[in-house]
C-alpha cells in the first residue's frame, strides 16, 4: 500500500517537474525573444533617427550654399539654411547626444534649448568628392550628395 | 479508490496534453516574432546601404567612381556587355566586410533612353540565399563634374 | 477512501497563470516585431519613392541639356521658366515632391536647388472636444 502511494507520488512529482521545466524553458525563450525584439526595434529606430533623418533634412534643404559644415565649440556643425529667411537648422553633438535647433543662423548655439535626436558618441562629417558628404554616427555612416551648385 | 486513481491519471494526462499544446503554440509565436524582427533589421540595413550606394552613384556615376568611394576591401567591379557591375559586401550592422551577409550590387547603365541620364540599378541581396531584400532605381547626370 | 498524495488543483492554477502571462508576452513580442517590420517597410517605400523622383529629375536635367526646355518640359509635372531660371516640380500621388531650380549657364544648366519634400497637412480635427468658446461664454461675458 505504501509502495503504491509512493509510486503515485513519484509519478505526480515527475509530472510537476516536467511541467515546471517546460514552462521555465518557455519563459526563458519568451523573455529572450522579447528582449531581442525590443533591442532590434531600438537599433532600427536609432538608425532611422540618426541616419535617415539627417539625409531627409539635407535633401529638404539642398539649395545652393544652404548646406554648410563648419566647426563650432561643440564640434562639427551641420547647418541647413531655411531659404532666405535668415533662419537655419543646426545639428551638432552635445554631451553624447545629437541635437538640433532651428534658430537665426547668427545666434549662438544653445544646446539646452535644442531637441535631442538620439544618442551618439561618434559625430564626424567628411566632405568627399563632388559634393558628397559622409556623416558618421553611432547609427552608421550615411552618404549625402549635394546636388545644388553644380 | 481505483476509480479516483484512474481519474487522477486521466486528469494528469489531459493536463500534459493541454500544456504541451500551449508550449508548442507559444514557442511558434515567439519564433515567428523573432523572424519578423530579423527581417525588419535586415530590411532597415538594406535600405540604408542602398541609399548610400545611390548617393555615391550620384557623385560618381561609374563603376570606377563607386569603387573609389565605397571600396574598403569589400568591393569588386566587373564589366559586362550591359555596363559596369559594382558589388560590395556588408555585415548586418552595415559595416564593410568581405564575408558580410548583405551584398550590394550596382548596375551602371549606359546613358540610354532619350534623356541621357545614367541609370543605376541597385540591389541589396542576402549573400547566402541570393534573395533580393531591396531594390532601388536611380539616375545621375552623365559625366557629373 | 484513501486520499491522493497530491492535489492537482493548485498546480493547475499555477500553470494557468503562467500560461496567461506567457500568452500576453508572446502577443506583445509579436506585435512589437510586426510594428518594427512595418516601420522598416514604410522607410523602404519612402526611399524608393524619393529615388523615383530623383530619376525623373535627372532625366529632366539631362533632356534639358541635350534638347533644351522644350524637350524636357513633358517630363515634369510643372515647369516655370522666366528666361534665366527654370523651376520644375515632380510629384507623386502620396505627396512626395521634388522641386528643382535650374539656371542657364554657358555650357548647360546649373542646379540652384534640388529639394525633396513631402506635403504635410495639419490635422485640425480634435474630435468631439469642447473648443472652449460656447454660446453661454460669449453672452455671459
Amino acid at each position: 500500500m505504501k509502495q503504491g502511494r509512493s509510486g503515485l507520488g513519484y509519478y505526480t512529482i515527475g509530472i510537476s517537474a516536467l511541467f515546471l521545466a517546460g514552462f521555465l524553458m518557455l519563459v526563458l525563450i519568451g523573455a529572450g525573444a522579447y528582449r531581442n525584439t525590443v533591442e532590434s526595434q531600438n537599433g532600427n529606430a536609432d538608425a532611422r533617427a540618426l541616419v535617415s533623418y539627417l539625409s531627409t533634412c539635407v535633401k529638404a534643404g539642398d539649395s545652393e550654399g544652404a548646406v554648410t559644415v563648419r566647426d563650432s565649440e561643440y564640434g562639427p556643425l551641420l547647418e541647413i539654411a531655411a531659404g532666405q529667411s535668415g533662419y537655419a537648422r543646426r545639428i551638432y553633438v552635445h554631451e553624447g547626444a545629437l541635437v538640433e535647433d532651428f534658430a537665426r543662423a547668427s545666434r549662438p548655439l544653445s544646446p539646452e534649448n535644442a531637441q535631442i535626436l538620439g544618442k551618439t558618441a561618434v559625430w564626424q562629417i567628411t566632405e568627399r568628392e563632388n559634393g558628397l558628404l559622409e556623416v558618421k554616427t553611432d547609427g552608421g555612416s550615411v552618404l549625402i550628395r549635394l546636388r545644388s551648385g553644380r | 479508490m481505483k476509480k479516483s486513481i484512474t481519474a487522477f491519471y486521466v486528469e494528469t494526462v489531459l493536463l500534459v496534453a493541454a500544456f504541451t499544446a500551449v508550449l508548442l503554440i507559444l514557442s511558434a509565436v515567439f519564433g515567428y516574432a523573432r523572424a519578423e524582427s530579423r527581417a525588419a533589421r535586415r530590411l532597415n540595413s538594406a535600405v540604408c546601404l542602398a541609399e548610400n550606394a545611390a548617393e555615391a552613384f550620384a557623385a560618381a556615376p561609374s563603376g570606377e567612381g563607386l569603387l573609389r568611394l565605397l571600396d574598403e576591401g569589400n568591393a569588386a567591379l566587373t564589366e559586362t556587355a550591359d555596363g559596369a557591375v559594382f558589388t560590395a559586401r556588408y555585415g548586418a550592422d552595415r559595416t564593410p566586410s568581405p564575408t558580410g551577409e548583405l551584398v550590394v550590387t550596382v548596375r551602371v547603365g549606359a546613358p540610354g533612353n532619350e534623356s541621357g541620364a545614367i541609370r543605376g540599378e541597385i540591389d541589396v541581396a542576402d549573400a547566402a540565399s541570393g534573395e533580393t531584400v531591396y531594390h532601388l532605381t536611380t539616375a545621375a547626370r552623365g559625366g557629373a563634374s | 477512501m484513501k486520499e491522493l498524495p497530491i492535489r492537482l488543483g493548485p498546480l493547475s492554477l499555477l500553470l494557468t497563470v503562467i500560461v496567461l502571462c506567457m500568452t500576453t508576452l508572446s502577443i506583445l513580442t509579436f506585435s512589437t516585431a510586426r510594428a518594427d517590420l512595418r516601420l522598416a517597410e514604410i522607410y523602404a517605400d519612402t526611399v524608393r519613392t524619393r529615388y523615383e523622383l530623383e530619376t525623373r529629375g535627372q532625366d529632366f536635367l539631362a533632356a534639358a541639356e541635350r534638347g533644351g526646355l522644350a524637350a524636357a518640359s513633358p517630363l515634369a509635372d510643372a515647369v516655370e521658366h522666366d528666361g534665366v531660371r527654370c523651376r520644375a516640380a515632380f510629384e507623386t500621388t502620396d505627396g512626395f515632391r521634388l522641386e528643382i531650380v535650374l539656371e542657364q549657364a554657358a555650357d548647360g544648366w546649373t542646379v540652384r536647388e534640388w529639394t525633396h519634400t513631402r506635403a504635410w497637412e495639419e490635422n485640425t480635427e480634435i474630435g468631439n472636444l469642447w473648443q472652449g468658446n460656447g454660446e453661454t461664454g460669449e453672452n455671459g461675458q
